[in-house]
């Protein structure tokens, strides 16, 4: 098959994104993420299916996805919230809705359709090795898909990047190591058993990878930057800090990015009618970040608060 | 190129002691007005009663020039004044009286740009002043020849028998109506040839006349005018000479009384003779700029290519070690806050479509008139002077192009992080070729500098007045939709072009749109060549004359075509994407799609969309310009297109007929204004609401962040326009922190081929908490279209409307 030809399951494609690689970047989201980290900012892309999201404050009243919708899963509960037990997600209600409240999170999209909407900043890539960043979700839960992407936008010049959570086969990211120029996994905490309660799934095959990928490194042209997301409380323990800072000490990376908890994505839980667990975590003052900061630079890691 | 060769250490200096005081005597002042260039000048027109209009000029000139307070404040090292404090708004009578008379007592607690002014000086206007202007002011002269034609009259006034006069806010000429010229380039003559050697040319010229041949009487008296303006100058700058050695006396310094007495040498010598060093050619260069303002009262003057003219001084200085890099640095930060002094008065309906402006140019960078990188290391050094400085003025230009190096992009990243709203971004690329569609040949083309809010200018062979007003495009489109009736002026303003009812096709609406541009073109043309007429017959300007490439050896005067090249003045479009997003929606509900009829719309924006928000979202939701859609864009194409065609039909008919300048995309804060008198538009804009700044996207209709803007704005035809269009993006500051991201922005904005870009760095938080406590953002700058302004001294619905816009956060 054309890898031109070759289907995704697209969030979103974030263009001007100027944290997650060099230069300018077009980020594309995929949708469906093996872990379900509590502090997670795009509940949105968890699931590997589309899904329907209502912005109530856009929302004015008008019923018209209530005769939309085949199956009578709106008008039931106040505020014309969906019945999510009832909802399948047709799509029948954001076809119809005029303001925009009711949206369809995530489209088929193929290799050439990303591409063809990359094309639109190239003029942009040109400088600073700007390019396509692939994120998520996990960007590996669609190794097709992504291996594809990857190829044709390396084929055309770009400067390729991935945002993984490092949970996937260690074959399918050996294959992308080659078109690859930055690759960013998240180490989001050491101890196996918290990792487990914090995102869902253990943190052997991420800790394996990451050495992995850090011992090819030296063959390979991609930089490797561990991503940290801090989250007050849950894994920036003196303890937690004090393994990550052993365990990176060991590795060949580029650098380390502490990214800070923050609570932008805490409205679209209300969107998917989903509970956030963390209401009552702070946002992390500056200082305690540049403290961390510290510490990992005084063991000779490069590391900075926030993406580059 | 030349190399870039500064220590970097230069750039860490920052203000020195002298300059932070220099700053916080301009920061603590507030505009205000005094009566004494006002009582002099009309001392001055008593005395030459009957005489030829130049010399009265002329010696209205000399005798301001010879008894205005001048001042030398303490610590300052370059010197000259256009007022007795800073912040002072000189008052021009000859210009306009009537407003000035009726506001008097309102100046100080107008929303717009409030201006104090005292008891006293009230009193003296009254007795002294008024009296003797009332009928002979330039705006009323223009008033009554605009009144006198009807149509003209029903679509620039809103009451056209009141006096002083109110706009319409469909067609605006109040700045030009009630302003000098403006617009000037500063002349590098001065510098190479000094005064005595222009004067030396113009008795050339005078000698060489026979005063039997035609015209050659107008000719002798503009020389002798000129001849008593020159010499006016050069004592000017004597008086200075004199008060700083008075002050050395005083000094309570030793090192005070060396700079004063430097200072006196300097007045002495320059703009009389040659500028030797760098500091002379600042000091030559400043009071030149003075007495400009002095002599004919306009806005948007420019210092030119900044970084072109002054580099060889500064070079030779520091090559001989006669200033250091530091002590240079400091020379341009003095010079820096002497821009910001600068003020000017304007009347109430002025102020309106202008809040803020007071902007004086500086361009930097671009190219050579061989076509090479022209940056330079005091290019360099200018932006980091606005770094440091942090003011208003000058506005710096940058110009750019493929070939502009590095370090000098990530100098303007850094001015532009540093949300001092500077600097305006010009690509080379696209403004050398506007210069060349209207006929000037490439070199001359790339030497081009930018004047007023902006417009691209060619130092010194133009006579200025760029500037041609404000046309308002979606009143424009509105007319379009009602045969021509002005709905909220409850008349017939434009010609009758038919009930979109009647529209059987998508064209037939753009042909209506286009007919009543035409009619709105044509006013404001007609409107144009009153000024100017007006402006030729009572406001000559003798002494800027002498510095405009021709004026001399032509024997004519800046305002009566005396210069090399006298282009039509750009009209300035506002309300350009609501008008776009209009036919979009239009085009696709009405015509592709058919699921709208003239009516239902019509009759939805005849009751503001009221019960009709189903509608209303449907077309919010539709493409948008300013997204990199094509089909929004190409609409948008076309609408620039169809304007600036109208508009560049039209030769300047007054001062030579070299062409039209064309059209600028910018709103100049007009948008707020124009809005209040166009309803409710199918872009599902509601009545009443403030229009599109400049060329930006409808504020929250750009979903695709900046480089989707700058794709759009490249989709416009900006050669055919004639004139670089305002396009405004909004960061806040921390998309702005790594300096190479704007760099690459930079980089793919020269490479589109967009005219202007402009990027502002504020967060919404700052703004909301600077609009809650004035008092802790004295200095915050933010855009209002085409200038920068105080955001604390806006209006409060204009400092809405910018937080309004979408700040692009990063992710």
């Amino acid at each position: 098959m054309n890898i031109m030809n070759v289907e995704g399951l697209v969030l979103n494609i974030q263009r001007f994104s100027i944290h997650d690689g060099p230069g300018i970047r077009s980020l594309v989201f995929l949708k469906g993420c093996p872990l379900r980290c509590q502090w997670c900012c795009n509940p949105e892309s968890q699931n590997p299916y589309v899904e329907m999201l209502f912005q109530a404050n856009k929302c004015i009243a008008c019923g018209q996805c209530v005769k939309a919708c085949p199956i009578g899963a709106i008008g039931s509960l106040p505020g014309l919230e969906v019945d999510r037990k009832l909802c399948n997600n047709c799509g029948d209600c954001a076809s119809v809705c005029p303001s925009g409240a009711r949206n369809m999170a995530g489209r088929k999209m193929t290799v050439s359709q990303v591409i063809s909407e990359l094309n639109k900043d190239s003029v942009f890539f040109k400088y600073g090795s700007g390019g396509l960043t692939v994120s998520g979700g996990e960007p590996f839960l669609q190794p097709a898909f992504t291996t594809a992407l990857l190829k044709a936008a390396k084929g055309r010049g770009f400067n390729t990047a991935i945002e993984t959570c490092g949970y996937c086969d260690r074959e399918i990211l050996r294959d992308c190591l080659d078109i690859l120029d930055e690759i960013y996994i998240d180490l989001k905490c050491m101890d196996a058993f918290k990792h487990q309660r914090l995102t869902g799934v253990k943190n052997e095959t991420i800790l394996s990878n990451i050495s992995y990928i850090s011992g090819l490194s030296p063959n390979h042209r991609f930089s490797l930057i561990i991503r940290m997301p801090l989250i007050p409380g849950l894994n920036d323990s003196e303890k937690d800090i004090d393994e990550a800072a052993e365990f990176l000490g060991g590795l060949k990376i580029s650098r380390v990015e502490l990214l800070p908890y923050h609570r932008f994505g805490v409205g679209k839980y209300r969107q998917l009618n989903r509970e956030y667990s963390l209401e009552q975590i702070p946002v992390p003052p500056k200082e305690s970040m540049e403290h961390i900061a510290q510490k990992f630079k005084s063991l000779g890691l490069n590391c900075q608060v926030g993406g580059k | 190129m030349l190399s870039l060769s500064l220590d970097d250490q230069v750039f860490k200096i920052g203000l020195t002691e002298r300059v932070k005081q220099l700053k916080k005597r301009v920061v603590e002042s507030t505009p205000w007005a005094s009566s004494e260039r006002a009582v002099l000048i009309t001392r001055a027109y008593q005395e030459t009663e009957g005489q030829p209009i130049v010399i009265r000029r002329a010696m209205a000139l000399k005798k301001i020039l010879e008894e205005m307070s001048i001042n030398i404040a303490d610590g300052e090292l370059i010197v000259g004044n256009q007022g007795t404090k800073p912040l002072e708004c000189l008052l021009f009578p000859e210009i306009q009286v009537g407003n000035l008379e009726k506001e008097l007592d309102t100046m100080d607690t107008r929303p717009w740009d409030p201006v104090k002014i005292s008891e006293e000086d009230k009193e003296i206007l009254k007795r002294e002043v008024f009296p003797y202007w009332k009928g002979k002011s330039t705006d009323e002269l223009v008033y009554s020849k605009t009144r006198r034609l009807q149509g003209l009259s029903n679509l620039l006034y809103l009451n056209p028998d009141e006096y002083p006069i109110i706009g319409t806010g469909i067609v605006d000429h109040s700045l030009q109506a009630s302003m000098g010229a403006g617009h000037s380039v500063f002349s590098t003559k001065v510098l190479t040839m000094g005064l005595e050697g222009i004067k030396e040319e113009v008795q050339k010229y005078l000698r060489a006349l026979k005063l039997t041949d035609s015209g050659a009487i107008e000719k002798k008296e503009l020389y002798e005018a000129m001849l008593i303006t020159i010499d006016a100058v050069i004592a000017h700058a004597n008086r200075y000479a004199d008060l700083a050695l008075e002050l050395s006396e005083k000094a309570d310094s030793v090192t005070r009384r060396e700079e004063l007495i430097k200072i006196a040498e300097t007045c002495r010598r320059v703009p009389a003779k040659p500028a030797r060093s760098f500091p002379e050619a600042l000091q030559a260069f400043w009071f030149i700029l003075m007495v400009i303002r002095i002599e004919s009262g306009g806005v948007g003057d420019s210092a030119g290519r900044f970084d072109q003219w002054a580099y060889p001084y500064f070079k030779k200085d520091l090559d001989e070690g006669k200033l250091t890099l530091a002590e240079a640095l400091e020379y341009i930060q003095c010079l820096w806050v002497k821009f910001s002094e600068i003020n000017y008065w304007k009347k109430e309906a002025v102020a309106r479509f202008h809040v803020g402006l007071r902007p004086q140019h500086l361009c930097t960078g671009g190219q050579t008139e061989d076509g090479l990188d022209a940056t330079n290391d005091l290019s360099l050094l200018c932006l980091q002077a606005s770094i440091d400085v942090g003011l208003q003025n000058p506005a710096i230009r940058v110009r750019l192009h493929k070939n502009s190096p590095e370090e000098y992009l990530i100098k303007i990243a850094e001015l532009v992080a540093s949300g001092m709203g500077h600097p305006s971004i010009f690509n080379d690329d696209v403004c050398i070729k506007q210069l060349m569609a209207k006929g000037v040949p490439l070199q001359e083309a790339r030497d081009y500098t930018l004047v007023g809010c902006p417009a691209v200018q060619l130092p010194c062979k133009e006579p200025g007045f760029s500037y041609g007003g404000l046309m308002n495009l979606a009143a424009a489109l509105e007319l379009a939709l009602n045969n021509g009736f002005w709905k909220k002026g409850n008349r017939q303003v434009g010609p009758q072009t038919g009930d979109p009812r009647s529209f059987s096709t998508f064209e037939d609406l753009m042909k209506a749109l286009k007919q009543q541009v035409e009619y709105m073109i044509e006013g404001w043309q007609t409107a144009n060549l009153i000024v100017e007429e007006v402006h030729a017959k009572l406001l000559p300007t003798p002494f800027h004359s002498t510095l405009i490439e021709n004026c001399i050896e032509k024997g004519l005067d800046k305002t009566r075509g005396g210069a090399k090249y006298n282009f039509n003045p750009y009209i300035s479009v506002v309300g350009f994407a609501d008008t776009v997003d209009s036919l979009v929606a239009i085009k696709k509900l009405i015509y592709e799609d058919k699921e709208l009829t003239w009516e239902e719309l019509l009759s939805a924006l005849d009751e503001n969309f009221s019960g009709k928000e189903i509608l209303r979202q449907r077309i919010l939701n539709l493409p948008k310009y300013g997204n990199d859609d094509d089909l929004a864009d190409s609409i948008a194409r076309e609408v620039g297109a169809l304007v600036a065609k109208v508009v560049r039909a039209y030769p300047n008919n007054m001062r030579g007929a070299d062409g039209a300048s064309g059209i600028s995309i910018i709103s100049l804060g007009a948008n707020v204004s124009f809005g209040k008198v166009v309803g409710a538009l199918p872009n599902g804009r509601l009545d009443g609401m403030p229009l599109a700044d400049a060329s930006s996207p409808v504020h929250g209709c750009d979903r695709n962040g900046p480089t989707a803007i700058l794709k759009s704005a490249s989709k416009l035809d900006h050669v055919l326009h004639g004139e670089p269009s305002i396009l405004n993006l909004w960061f806040t500051p921390s998309a702005l922190e790594d300096p190479q991201k704007l760099v690459a922005l930079l980089r793919g904005f020269t490479d589109l081929g967009v005219s202007h870009v402009q990027m502002n760095a504020v967060s919404r938080e700052t703004l909301l908490d600077a609009q809650a406590h004035p008092e802790n953002y004295r200095t915050l700058l933010v855009r209002v279209s085409g200038y920068n302004a105080y955001f604390t001294e806006l209006d409060k619905e204009i400092q809405d409307d910018i937080i309004d816009r979408t700040p692009y956060a990063a992710f």
